[in-house]
């Protein structure tokens, strides 16, 4: 599998510095987390050679520079946030046409789609128009848009915003499949798509990296660090700063908090990736 | 040479829509009025349409092709194809120029066989240029705007301003149009020719460079 090594990259944007001194490794299936406005996009479309760094150096596999942007390109699959192309023709034609111009060959891309399309749970729908599919089924299209040419890098941007409760846990059950063999980077501010897809995890907050790592080092740095507790919620104001959920049950509120001091720590409950990204992306505001 | 082989015109076509026939609806309506008009000014009313009609729509598909990059947005899943910015702007408009000629050189034929007194060569020199810089223009405000709208609506005043001024100083600003009468060639025709292919290839490499510095 590919690694990706970002050193001391740097992106601003009319006097602002959206990424600053990037420096760190992608590899497996990569969840990086961030809240909105933490400069994910920008990363995204630096990676997929849309927008150049300012300064700092991108290589896959230490051997291949992203200067090198023509030959970045035919080995990374792409699906942006917003995902929606040639309304007026069938799902095939359009992967066919994408596939020609990913430099395909047009018999072997046939073969190629029919097996993507399989994969993706598409197959009954490759007639209808690109307009008729819905948010889903627009993802999944573009999913197997990214796939064609087997790149070596799959890239994907907020991937279940905009769809329903059930197409996001179908989608997630898909990326977690397709990052099985290849190298997979997803961005997206909502927790529940990485812990359900990654093994590894980067937390970008305004511009920096502040943790990157596999996802049992990551609740391992809030572990003894969260309490849950039936409160009033006038106990659960109190300590607003420290709540992560809160749940009502009757005319209490189960709430989930962070507890710094040692002898609430005693009666902690196991952390989740959400206790942990709130953790620190909560740290020093 | 490789990247020629992956330009796929049926699929732009088809994934143009309707939008697609525009162009042909205009040569077609300026065919129908040079083959039946029996008008005493004829010339002067085919001169018109020409100028003010069917070269303008050189334009049309220019814009039309980047539909989809920008008002869809799939231009960030296409630019991060391993396509060079000439295969996105400059090779897939003139591509489509050269099919904007093909018709519009239907028209220009049907005007010498029903006016055998004006040569092809003259109607060529006159207005293909007029066609070139149009085409490319629309180009360059596409990708500049990235907005069909915009490029649409400067194409449609500065043609409807230079039909009510006729080329007067009410709207002073540059000519495309020759307002010939005769469509025949002068060296002042010639002047002009020259004048709208340079401003056609300024505004396409103008486009390549918008292309290739801002590719979202």
């Amino acid at each position: 599998m590919e690694r990706i090594s970002l050193k001391e990259v740097n992106k601003s944007y009319q006097n602002k510095q959206i990424l600053k001194k990037l420096t760190f490794d992608i590899q497996g299936s990569f969840g990086l987390l961030g809240p909105n406005g933490a400069g994910k996009t920008t990363l995204m479309r630096i990676l997929t050679t849309l927008v150049p760094a300012d300064s700092g150096e991108i290589t896959m596999n230490d051997e291949l520079s992203w200067n090198n942007q023509h030959v970045v390109r035919s080995y990374i699959g792409y699906l942006p946030q917003h995902f929606s192309l040639y309304k007026n023709v069938t799902v095939v034609e359009c992967l066919l046409h994408l596939a020609v111009l990913k430099g395909i060959k047009k018999s072997k891309a046939k073969e190629e789609i029919d097996s993507l399309l399989q994969e993706v749970n598409l197959q009954e729908h490759k007639k209808k128009k690109i307009k008729q599919l819905s948010g889903g089924m627009l993802r999944r299209v573009g999913i197997a848009q990214a796939l064609l040419g087997n790149p070596r890098l799959l890239i994907v941007d907020e991937p279940t915003v905009g769809l329903d409760i059930e197409e996001r846990v179908r989608f997630r059950n898909l990326l977690r499949k397709l990052g099985v063999n290849r190298t997979i980077l997803i961005s997206t501010h909502i927790v529940e798509d990485i812990e359900m897809t990654c093994d590894y995890i980067g937390i970008l907050k305004q511009g920096e990296i502040i943790f990157t790592g596999k996802k049992e080092e990551l609740k391992a740095l809030v572990a003894g660090k969260i309490k849950e507790e039936l409160l009033t919620m006038d106990e659960a104001d109190a300590i607003q700063d420290q709540v992560i959920s809160l749940k009502q049950q009757e005319d209490k509120c189960l709430v989930r908090y962070f507890v710094e001091n040692q002898e609430k720590q005693q009666a902690t409950v196991s952390p989740t990736i959400e206790d942990a990204y709130l953790y620190l992306t909560r740290k020093g505001e | 040479m490789t990247s020629l082989r992956k330009l796929d015109l049926p699929f732009e076509i088809k994934s143009m829509g309707a939008s697609y026939y525009a162009p042909f609806v205009a040569i077609l309506l300026g065919i129908i009025y040079v083959s039946f008009s029996s008008s005493a000014d004829v010339v002067r009313y085919t001169s018109n349409i020409v100028e003010f009609v069917a070269c303008p729509f050189a334009a049309w598909w220019s814009m039309y092709l980047f539909y989809d990059y920008y008002e869809d947005r799939a231009s960030e899943v296409l630019f991060s194809y391993p396509l060079s910015p000439f295969f996105h702007g400059i090779m897939r408009v003139t591509s489509f120029f050269i099919m904007f000629l093909v018709a519009f050189f239907i028209l220009l034929i049907t005007i010498t066989i029903k006016h055998p007194e004006i040569s092809l060569w003259d109607l060529s020199i006159l207005y293909i240029p007029q066609a070139i810089l149009y085409s490319y223009l629309g180009f360059t405000l596409m990708v500049l705007s990235r907005n069909i709208i915009f490029p649409l609506l400067i194409l449609v005043a500065y043609t409807a301003m230079k039909y009510w001024t006729m080329g007067g100083s009410m709207f002073p600003l540059y000519n495309v149009m020759s307002f010939s009468v005769d469509m025949k060639v002068s060296d002042e025709i010639t002047g002009l020719s020259m004048q709208n292919t340079i401003i056609g290839v300024i505004f396409a490499i103008v486009g390549h460079v918008i292309i290739s510095k801002r590719k979202i």
